[in-house]
């Protein structure tokens, strides 16, 4: 009986990510990062548009992170809320959210000290980011249960790893690292939406006896 | 018979159904869910499914929301507190006697 307590509870937590819009999302979100980092790689550093590209980073990745939430939320007002229902997960509380904030602190920490350390290791960011994004994927795969988790979880620590062997420069490295993350995330997502679709149809509206409740 | 075994028979038949026992289970994963994704989860029809939510509802163990999204009703069911705590005390009865040697 508490395996099919914790199935319950389990298919509940992963239909958040039924339907792949979060990963077209966040998909579309590391392509946008990806053509970031080539713009920096290929404007001259001292250039006007390169300066402000550098200054504007956090408004990029914070104003791309809200249009991110806002068109996963739209989409599935639209296309997984009709077809299988609606589910409102309960946000963090004030102790999960600090605790997310000191695991980010010490992530930056720690690529700080190893950009201090070892100069050279500027190579070695896109193997530290595919490590990091490795790591998050790996945590939800094992919450959830979703395989194709882990999947994105070794193709990142595989392509980070890997474009940090080939010795690209830091700029270029990234650019490449989120081009492949971007697609990758791409393809799972989409795959998953199209078997979604596949299996679910939009129900009728008749609602006479949800009224009567 | 036994004090324990006793205190079996005063089990919370209302939670114990297994129909509100899978509506419960769901609603303690999330913070709310809709009639629809209930519905699906529980393979129950939709009048035995309003049924059992009626009886939640009564008992206070959640709460009912009739809203809208855009023009489609939306009707979303919460676990309240006091359901919470039946949930989880049933649970633990449950456990207590099913893992016993």
């Amino acid at each position: 009986m508490n395996e099919q307590f914790q199935q319950l509870t389990r298919r509940t937590r992963q239909y958040w990510y039924i339907d792949g819009l979060v990963e077209l999302s966040f998909g579309g979100l590391c392509l946008t990062l990806a053509l970031y980092f080539l713009a920096q790689a290929l404007l001259p550093a001292t250039s006007l548009l390169a300066n402000l590209l550098t200054t504007g980073f956090v408004i990029i990745l914070v104003g791309s992170g809200l249009i991110t939430r806002k068109v996963v939320n739209t989409l599935k007002a639209h296309l997984t809320y009709p077809r299988t229902g609606y589910v409102g997960y309960s946000h963090p509380n004030k102790y999960r959210r600090i605790l997310n904030l000191l695991v980010a602190a010490l992530m930056g920490a720690l690529v700080a000290a190893l950009m201090a350390a070892a100069p050279l290791s500027a190579e070695w960011i896109p193997g530290v980011s595919g490590l990091f994004f490795a790591a998050v994927w790996l945590y939800f795969a094992s919450r959830l249960g979703l395989v194709r988790f882990y999947v994105l979880a070794a193709f990142s620590a595989l392509a980070g790893v890997s474009i940090s062997l080939a010795g690209l420069p830091e700029n270029t490295g990234l650019a490449v690292f989120y081009a492949l993350l971007g697609a990758a995330m791409l393809v799972s997502g989409g795959i998953t939406l199209w078997k979604y679709l596949k299996h679910t149809d939009m129900p009728g509206t008749d609602a006479s006896i949800e009224d009567a409740l | 018979m036994s004090d324990d075994l006793r205190q079996l028979l005063d089990i919370d038949r209302l939670i114990h159904e297994p129909a509100r026992l899978m509506i419960a289970t769901i609603l303690a994963a999330a913070e709310s869910a809709d009639f629809l994704f209930l519905e699906r989860e529980t393979g129950l029809t939709r009048g035995n499914l309003s049924a059992h939510l009626s009886k939640l509802e009564q008992a206070g163990y959640i709460n009912i929301e009739k809203t809208y999204r855009g023009k489609i009703p939306l009707t979303l069911c919460r676990l309240t507190d006091t359901g919470r705590k039946a949930l989880k005390d049933h649970r633990a009865r449950l456990t207590k006697y099913i893992e016993r040697p």
